[in-house]
């Protein structure tokens, strides 16, 4: 089934023409991931799904339901979660006040609990520092305290952009194994990166996006193994 | 410390906390807007005169007070609505907002005047409990004392709410990042009301109280108030409202104090005269986060 279904979105910044006719699709249990260059128009495709920004034409739809007019703050509750690049946590709240939030829409106190500590045996880290100013956290910290915030809701589609970014090479093997360990788990996932090697690893599918159009799309083994992306996309 | 100089630290603390829990009002809104509300003193003299009105109709004081917080946060929601979320909506510069509150201020003085007359009303204290308790040599009266409990209870229920209540989490998130906090699922434009709300509500009662302290209420009573709570804000660090508590015992304090030494002809020229020295020191005031802009 479809879960997420994007078709021909077009999105401006003022004259500038950032995303042109993007389509793509997540079904149900996929990881898939959103590659291409910095500027490429990445961050605005995740903008313009989970309601941030305004579409000039094209149709999302998610569950089969229009969200395309909808904005953010109706978008939520259908069950898509955004951890958004540079992480857009609330720096002066405490690591579970930031938790709290990303649940903000669940009142059922023992639902709460039980996603702490969900997202606490994922994240130890942030289980021995839930008190502390999120502002303070290093940078690694925080992106684990984006991707628990966003997960405390159990979306049915993750959307992650640039989860890896800035991060020591073991953190980001860690939010990787993470991300996978999400999706068994039963979550979708719709996965940003410019670090194309690791996503195209981990995804069932994937999507290639160069100044603002899909030019390519694949099975994540099919792009992998695509020379060019090899030459464009993975330094070779 | 002779007993004169000891009234005018009791009566400047009676003074501080009122100047703080209008000063709140400023903080509020600023915290989540970036944006100074130049309306608040005329809302607060639309609280003082509401509530004259009311109790000149014969209802219960109390009740008066009640009704007008009702009204003022309503009159405060309103300005969002008309004059500021279109603003917002069309990303218009900070300054255009400024001077939309600004008109807004005028337009709410303007139909006090013409309900109310420019002139002078007299405003029975309405919370004399006709006691006066003595510390050491020192009496102080159940005006004080109420009004002590008042702002003191107001301000310490506001601080509940923003900091332990389910909608005060929402409201500290959309001052730290709107754009996350909409993604979380907060109605963004809900929060901001309500915040307009509570700012409106709290300069209705201070302005009541402040009417009934000094048996006197006019349309233009918010002017040097107005300017005078927002040097409070600022002093505190806009935005912390615990700031807005010390600057509001630092202001009313040294103001009494120059009122009865110097003369009441200086007493309001004194917070500002403090407001300057302190930025020159310290320019994000005394609490007051050092990077203002929002992330
Ligand atoms: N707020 C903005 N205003 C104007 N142009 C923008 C804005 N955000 C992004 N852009 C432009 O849109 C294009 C796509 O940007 P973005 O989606 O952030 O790319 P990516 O996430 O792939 O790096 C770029 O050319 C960028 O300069
Ligand atoms: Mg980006």
């Amino acid at each position: 089934m479809k879960l997420l279904s994007v078709q021909d979105v077009n999105v401006f910044y003022g004259s500038i023409h950032a995303i042109k006719d993007v389509s793509l699709d997540v079904e149900k249990g996929e990881i898939v991931t959103l590659i291409g260059a910095n500027g490429a128009g990445k961050s605005t495709t995740m903008g313009a799904i989970s309601g941030l920004l305004p579409k000039k034409s094209g149709k999302i739809l998610f569950k089969d339901i229009d969200i395309t007019a909808k904005p953010a703050e109706d978008i939520t509750p259908l069950g898509i979660a955004l951890s958004p690049e540079g992480r857009g946590i609330f720096p002066g709240l405490t690591v579970e006040d930031n938790l709290r939030l990303g649940a903000y829409l669940k009142k059922d106190k023992e639902y709460i609990k039980r996603q702490y500590e969900r997202v606490y045996t994922m994240f130890p880290r942030l289980k021995e520092r839930y008190k502390q100013v999120s502002g303070t956290l290093s940078g690694g910290e925080q992106q684990m305290l984006a991707v628990g915030r966003a997960i405390m809701s159990e979306p049915e589609l993750l959307m992650l952009d640039e989860p890896s970014m800035g991060l020591a090479p073991n953190l980001v093997d860690f939010i990787f194994e993470i991300i996978v360990d999400i999706n068994k788990q039963g979550t979708s996932i719709l996965l940003v990166e410019q670090n194309a090697n690791m996503a195209l690893k981990i995804a069932d599918r994937g999507y290639v996006l160069t100044t603002g159009s899909i030019v390519m799309e694949g099975s994540g083994k099919e792009l992998l193994e695509n020379p060019e992306i090899r030459k464009a996309y993975l330094g070779e | 410390m002779n007993s004169t100089f000891l009234l005018y630290i009791v009566d400047g603390v009676v003074l501080g906390l009122i100047y703080a829990l209008v000063a709140c009002g400023y903080s509020l809104i600023f915290s989540i807007l970036r944006i100074v509300n130049f309306a608040h003193g005329s809302i607060y003299a639309f609280g003082a005169l509401m509530t004259l009105f009311f109790i000149n109709q014969g209802i219960n004081p109390w009740l008066s007070v009640l009704i007008t917080l009702i009204l003022t946060g309503m009159l405060e929601m309103l300005m969002d609505k008309v004059c500021i979320e279109p603003l917002r909506k069309r990303n218009s510069p900070g300054v255009s907002t400024l001077i939309a509150t600004e008109g807004y201020s005028y337009v709410v003085m303007n139909m006090l005047i013409i309900l109310f007359g420019s002139g002078r009303n007299h405003f029975e204290t309405f919370y004399d409990l006709g006691f006066t308790i003595n510390i050491g040599s020192l009496p102080i009266s159940s005006t004080k004392l109420v009004l002590l409990a008042i702002s003191g209870g107001l301000m310490l229920l506001m601080t509940y709410i923003i900091n332990k209540t389910h909608v005060g989490l929402a409201i500290r998130a959309v001052q730290q990042n709107t754009t996350s906090a909409r993604l979380m699922g907060i109605k963004v434009n809900r929060i901001v009301l309500g915040t307009f709300f509570l700012a409106g509500a709290t300069a209705a009662v201070s302005g009541a109280l402040v009417a009934g302290y000094y048996q006197i209420c006019y349309p233009t009573m918010g002017m040097v108030m107005g300017n005078k709570t927002l040097a409070t804000a600022l002093l505190g660090g806009l935005g912390a409202m615990h700031g807005g508590l010390l600057g509001g015992i630092i202001i009313g304090v040294l103001e009494c104090i120059v009122a009865g030494t110097l003369g009441a002809t200086y007493r309001d020229a004194v917070s500002f005269v403090v407001l300057i020295v302190i930025l020159i020191f310290m320019p994000s005031g005394l609490f007051g986060k050092k990077d203002i802009t929002k992330v």
